[in-house]
């Protein structure tokens, strides 16, 4: 499943790059994220419920950041599992951070991923939709994120 | 198969109150049942292991269905879809609630099943969803904090989600009073016999004497994440006489809201094709049902 989408925010790419490469403030945004540890440099193990209806499934994911260039590119691997029961997802993400001519940073990301297990039962199709969602709630929770920041220094 | 089965408390209270208690008590993977038709077939496969049920099968307000002295009909949340389906207090524009319910799946499901269970589901292809939107019913809610009404078009969030709270139960479904020349009709289109639409329309009319449409409610199912509504196309017929011209620029307006996928069932492609044929069909059939009587 291919998940595509791009946002801008009202603060600068430097902010953004922090916010983005602090684990503590993204727990807030990840819609489903209850924690991150850091594991090791780069590393790090998230837990993230992800529920579809009745349907909720805790994932233990690592988290590796594969490739970065400060402040404009970061390429991460993911792999969750959810306990003993098979469910499995995997995702490859890229996210590209660049200035806006009007000031403020575009955010562009791109996700390939891969369910399996409990939530693999629903079609790709809907979980597209769903997926699309919870992209949707990661944006408006991190664009008040990187907003009230910036108002604050 | 059984051997990692973990242990669920089973619970029978006698009161919606009681219920909540016990929901609330448990936290999270609680779970009230109430006919079991679909949340006894996910926990077989496992998808769902609640660690306490809460049953809402003893608790007899749920169990009935009660013509109000407005008019109105409240049907509880415990009743079955067979029992929905020859319900003598649905007449007139309620009959698309009835008519839906007795499409749902097949006899045995249609014994098992609850008007209050389907719609907590909200499988987005269910045959409830689009008949309480277009009937313009409400949802009555019990939880911690009391009991309070939403909106059938507020309770359905989408792919899954509902209104409901956590620790929330549906109690009742109330349909408001309706006119006696109105008239409500349900259509699907499903690949198989009782399975879930591919597509499915409903809409409630209402016609003054001279047959022209005075107030009209339309809604579409398995055509995105809930029920959808086309106001739109709602105003755009009210004043006509249901002409075929006038059906099929409103059915552009419904189109252009939809919001399928692909799934095994069907393409959305092929969805939006067949979404104007279902309400053309609905026409169609009210006004059969409708001309006798004139």
């Amino acid at each position: 499943m291919q998940i595509e989408q791009s946002f801008t925010v009202d603060a600068p790419r430097s902010r953004v790059w922090t916010l983005i490469r602090d684990p503590e403030q993204m727990i807030a945004c990840v819609p489903g994220c209850e924690s991150i540890e850091e594991t090791g440099p780069d590393t790090y193990r998230a837990a993230v419920t992800v529920s579809v209806g009745p349907i909720k499934a805790r994932f233990s994911m690592a988290i590796a950041v594969i490739e970065e260039t400060v402040m404009e590119y970061v390429r991460t691997e993911s792999k969750g599992e959810e306990g003993s029961r098979a469910s499995i997802v995997q995702a490859i993400s890229d996210m590209r951070l660049t200035d806006m001519p009007e000031g403020g940073t575009e955010i562009h990301y791109s996700s390939t991923v891969e369910i399996s297990g409990r939530l693999g039962r629903y079609g790709a199709g809907m979980m597209k939709k769903i997926a699309t969602r919870l992209a949707a709630k990661f944006e408006e929770s991190f664009r008040a994120l990187a907003e009230k920041q910036e108002e604050v220094c | 198969m059984l051997t990692s089965m973990t242990k669920t408390d089973f619970q029978k209270p006698k009161t919606v109150e009681e219920a909540v208690t016990l929901l609330k008590e448990a936290g999270d993977d609680a779970r009230p049942i109430s006919g079991g038709a679909t949340l006894v077939a996910l926990m077989n496969a496992r998808l769902v292991q609640p660690s306490r049920l809460v049953s809402l099968s003893a608790i007899d307000e749920l169990t009935q269905c009660t013509y109000q002295s407005d008019g109105s009909v409240r049907i509880g949340a415990m009743r079955r879809h067979r029992q929905t389906a020859f319900e003598s207090n649905l007449k007139a524009a309620h009959q698309v609630v009835s008519g839906a319910a007795s499409q749902i799946a097949n006899p045995p499901v249609r014994n098992m099943g609850t008007i209050g269970g389907s719609i907590s589901f909200a499988d987005p292809a269910a045959d409830y969803p689009p008949s309480l939107v277009a009937a313009n019913a409400e949802i009555e809610i019990a939880g911690p904090e009391g009991r309070r009404r939403i909106p059938a078009e507020e309770f359905f969030l989408g792919w899954y989600e509902t209104a409901l709270e956590p620790g929330e139960i549906v109690t009742a479904v109330i349909l408001p009073p309706v006119s006696e020349s109105s008239v409500g009709q349900y259509e699907k289109l499903c690949r198989i016999a009782g399975d879930f639409a591919l597509a499915s329309v409903a809409v409630t009319i209402d016609f003054n004497a001279s047959n022209t449409v005075t107030s009209l409610r339309l809604a579409v199912g398995g055509c995105g994440g809930g029920p959808i509504r086309v106001e739109a196309a709602e105003q755009a017929l009210i004043g006509t006489k249901l002409e075929l011209d006038a059906v099929v620029d409103a059915a552009e307006l419904v189109v252009a809201e939809l919001d399928p996928i692909d799934d095994v069932r069907g393409s959305a492609e092929y969805r939006l094709k067949v979404v104007p044929r279902l309400l053309q069909r609905a026409f169609n059939n009210l006004v059969e049902t409708r001309e006798p009587a004139q």
